[in-house]
């Protein structure tokens, strides 16, 4: 299973990115497929840096494998748990002068996916995504 | 990314090429809050030559959008990609701006 493992700093989001794209051109997956990947893991990313481990630093280690329907990565890290299940659904329809931001990386990776799993055990966290093929839904 | 700024008679034109994220969505920030500081709140968008952005630089045009109105201005977004296009659709971003398919129309807006 292709794994990478980075510095929880934003400067190694495109490295995650590009390590995720392969596997999803090598599962099958179109331009708006691939896209969709980089994006749900590049938010899951970010948000491990900023509220798993508070902008302080750490590992992450991303892996991806061939799923039956697709593809299914995982992303590891030691930070505080953060299950995105529990993050509330974000503000979509308010006026601008009232919209918040909070909670769009959570949704779009939500969007993003077809399956979101989160384990948080004593090894540290799992979160993993998977996608399918969009014939197989 | 590369951030560059042109000035026309009405608005400015901010365009910005490359991957919009949480890294590099500082200097896009930097590039809006810049104009707005200046009181320059017309500001147009050029989009046409990104190739990603995720929900930081969401984060950015949703910060730059209020800043500019309270200011009697606004930010609108030109040539989109569709991809970026779809996910301001997923954020419920679409109905905060105003969006044109080319530079012409947008900059025409002020």
């Amino acid at each position: 299973m292709p794994s990478l493992t980075v510095e929880a700093r934003p400067q190694n989001l495109k490295k995650l990115r590009a390590f995720v794209e392969e596997g999803a051109r090598q599962a099958g997956f179109d331009r708006r497929g691939v896209y969709a990947v980089a994006l749900a893991v590049d938010e899951a990313a970010a948000n491990i840096m900023e509220h798993g481990y508070r902008g302080a630093g750490g590992l992450i280690t991303c892996s991806w494998e061939l799923h039956p329907r697709g593809l299914a990565i995982t992303l590891h890290d030691t930070g505080q748990a953060c299950d995105p299940n529990n993050v509330p659904p974000p503000d979509l329809d308010s006026g601008l002068f009232e919209r918040k931001a909070g909670g769009l990386g959570v949704h779009l990776m939500r969007q993003m996916m077809d399956e979101i799993r989160y384990r948080s055990t004593a090894e540290g966290n799992f979160l993993t995504l998977i996608k399918h093929r969009p014939q197989e839904h | 990314m590369e951030i560059t700024t042109k000035t026309y008679k009405h608005c400015t034109v901010i365009k910005a090429s490359g991957r919009v994220d949480s890294e590099t969505s500082v200097a896009l920030r930097n590039a809006f809050e810049h104009l707005l500081d200046h009181d320059q709140a017309n500001i147009v968008f050029d989009m046409s030559a990104l190739e990603y952005m995720s929900s930081a630089g969401f984060r950015v045009l949703l910060s730059a959008q209020k800043t500019a109105k309270e200011k009697g201005g606004e930010v609108v977004l030109a040539m989109t990609p569709d991809l970026i296009a779809e996910s301001l659709e997923l954020t419920g971003f679409k109905p905060l701006f105003t969006l044109y398919d080319n530079l012409t129309d947008a900059v025409g807006h002020f």
